[in-house]
């Protein structure tokens, strides 16, 4: 197969599991995001991918062929660090053209390939620098061309954009998008930052405590996703739980804090009277004016409020079933905010994402 | 006058620190000014400024001979502690645990034991050696003395080495080898060239190792100087001490220079 599949593996620190029974695959010329909270072991993992740390348990196989024991230098993987690590001491040229130079290609050669890695992230003008006349977005594509000069079976990336202002963030991730396109390898991407992951991957995993708990598309994680913590780690949600009172068609009620609520669900319903928790998107609960219903209503008073030019972001406490939070388009909203505020939220028998407690 | 106390507290410090700049500083330039005396002995020139010592110390066969022994056991002396103190220091560094600690430590050794002890332990050893009054004995002690230099100056700037520029030659392809003379040394190459310089100047104006296991066939310019002030208070001994500060300083100069270039 094409492309790098991880089995298994295992990594221990004296008796605390950093990585813990890890099992995924990457295709060729897919983006892969690694994502989970700090200490959730995605560094762990991608050095394990480069060749850093040592699996105690657990294959690693690229391209059919197993490379669990193989030294760093020998895996051909491109990796940039976070901090770039670019070799201080050499010109933006030459760090470039390190990898081929340790590769004993010849002169004639490393300069063509060079040129083509810089012309590729548009530093051909700023060759002859030292890494520290750079900017920290031209050192960030240093980093990238030196990875991708020597045609890497793979590029692992480890959160390469959290030293940068928001601003040129975004435009790097335009830039990574644009660049993972063109040269068609499969990149694996660490990052804890849910936004970035979205909008840039093919591919994500989520990471808790060394464990992958859920991969899919960024629409699958975030319109469907299988457990609480994802439904709250990737974008945000509120939760409402219950059990199951009765069946119908496509979908169920369950009832909890003494409310009646519907669900609509695509797969079997659980059984009546099994514990059910349900997700809700901020986004997807709207608030009723007198007069207008919706499938389900909660009552609760308002206890905060902020404007966010495009939306209203509303903390509403609904007493048993704590806080939610809302947030209401403003450009369909007559809404006038007022802190201790008795509000009716509602929402769609659609809206709920049926998900695993934990 | 400054009306503010503090204005005082400055003044104070001021002269103080002139002082002990002067105290320190003063016993070598009286030592410049002697070699150019015009008398026959050890003192300050009155009539006028003569350089006839200078002249003897360039001419005279046995003390250059002597500069050219210690110039050469420094040089030798100096490429091994180099080679051998980067090496184990880079060692130590990979590592990064409590054993290498320990090495990092036992390296300090002959710094922290006095110079007589330890040259006593080598005369010992030298006897059974056969290493008795040959440069081979000279600058394997020399070496021994020297590594402490070469391992701290180098454990400094590999302190401040970032270990990720090591993981990411390795990425890159780089063996191990590639790494050490392409990436780990060129970026702590202040470190072992001051290590170079100090483990240089050890060599050069050491006496006590010289005195105890060499004396005829090795007879180094620090040993010369001693038996000559032993003997006679020719001025030719300020001349020789002259040179030798020179070249110290120099050296210190070349050291200060490659670290302000690296800032
Ligand atoms: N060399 C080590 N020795 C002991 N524990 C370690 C070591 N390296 C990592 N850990 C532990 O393993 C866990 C996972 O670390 P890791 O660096 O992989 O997290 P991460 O997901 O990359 O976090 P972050 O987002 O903060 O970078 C952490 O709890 C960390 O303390
Ligand atoms: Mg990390």
């Amino acid at each position: 197969m094409a492309g790098l599949e991880i089995s298994n593996v295992t990594k221990k620190y004296a008796n605390f599991r950093a990585v813990d029974d890890v099992s995924i695959s990457i295709k060729r010329g897919e983006f892969l995001t690694l994502l989970g909270p700090s200490g959730s072991g995605k560094t762990t993992l991608l050095m394990m991918i480069a060749g850093f740390v040592q699996a105690d348990r657990g294959d690693l196989t690229l391209n059919g062929q197993t490379i669990t024991h193989l030294p760093p230098e020998a895996r051909n993987l491109g990796m940039v660090f976070q901090g770039y690590a670019l070799f201080p001491h050499l010109s933006v040229f030459d760090n470039v053209a390190f990898p081929l130079k340790v590769r004993k290609q010849s002169r004639e050669e490393i300069a063509t390939k060079v040129r083509a890695a810089l012309d590729l992230v548009q530093l051909t003008a700023l060759a002859d620098r030292l890494p520290r006349q750079l900017s920290g977005g031209q050192q960030q594509r240093v980093a990238l061309a030196r990875a991708l000069v020597f045609q890497p079976h793979l590029l692992l990336l480890d959160e390469p954009l959290s030293a940068l202002d928001k601003k040129l963030r975004a435009e790097l991730q335009d830039e990574l998008k644009r660049l993972h396109r063109k040269v068609g390898l499969g990149f694996i991407y660490v990052t804890h930052d849910q936004e970035e992951a979205l909008s840039m991957s093919d591919r994500i995993a989520v990471m808790r405590s060394g464990k992958i708990v859920e991969h899919g598309t960024p629409t699958d994680l975030y319109e469907r996703p299988n457990t609480a913590f994802v439904a709250d780690f990737i974008g945000k949600s509120n939760f409402v739980s219950g059990s199951v009172v009765e069946h119908r068609d496509g979908g169920f009620v369950f009832s909890g804090g003494g409310v009646r609520f519907v669900q609509r669900t695509k797969g079997p319903a659980p059984a009546i009277g099994a514990g059910v928790s349900i997700a809700l998107r901020p986004e997807k609960i709207g608030v009723l004016r007198s007069g207008e219903t919706a499938e389900n209503e909660l009552a609760g008073t308002l206890t905060e409020w902020n404007y966010l030019g495009s939306e209203f972001r509303l903390v509403v406490d609904a007493g048993p079933f704590g806080s939610f939070s809302v947030s209401v388009p403003t450009w369909q909203s007559d809404l006038a905010p007022e802190i201790g505020a008795a509000m009716k939220l509602g929402w769609s028998a659609a809206a709920g994402m049926v998900v695993a407690q934990d | 006058m400054s009306t503010n106390g503090f204005g005082n507290i400055s003044i104070m410090t001021r002269s103080m620190a002139w002082l002990i700049v002067c105290f320190l500083v003063l016993p070598i330039t009286i030592v410049f000014a002697v070699s150019v005396t015009d008398k026959h002995y050890l003192s300050l020139p009155e009539q006028g400024i003569s350089f006839q010592y200078y002249e003897k110390l360039f001419t005279s066969g046995p003390w250059m001979t002597s500069i050219l022994q210690s110039f050469v056991i420094a040089c030798a002396s100096t490429v091994a502690a180099v080679l051998l103190g980067t090496l184990c220091a880079i060692g130590c560094w990979r590592l990064g645990n409590r054993a290498s600690d320990f090495v990092r430590m036992l390296m300090l050794v002959p710094i922290m034991v006095p110079t007589i002890v330890y040259a006593l332990g080598i005369y010992q050893f030298w006897i059974d050696l056969r290493l008795l009054d040959s440069y081979t004995g000279l600058i394997i002690a020399h070496i021994v003395t020297g590594l402490p230099y070469v391992v701290i100056t180098v454990s400094t700037a590999l302190a401040g080495f970032d270990p990720r520029l090591e993981q990411a030659s390795l990425s890159l392809g780089a063996s191990i080898g590639q790494t050490l003379r392409l990436v780990i040394i060129p970026n702590i190459k202040p470190g072992v060239i001051s290590g170079a310089i100090f483990a240089f100047i050890h060599s050069w104006d050491e006496l006590v190792l010289a005195l105890f296991i060499a004396g005829r066939a090795v007879f180094t310019l620090p040993r010369r100087m001693w038996d000559g002030i032993n003997e006679s208070l020719d001025p030719t001994m300020a001349a020789v001490a002259a040179v030798l500060i020179a070249i110290t300083v120099s050296l210190l100069c070349t050291d200060a220079y490659t670290r302000s270039r690296r800032a």
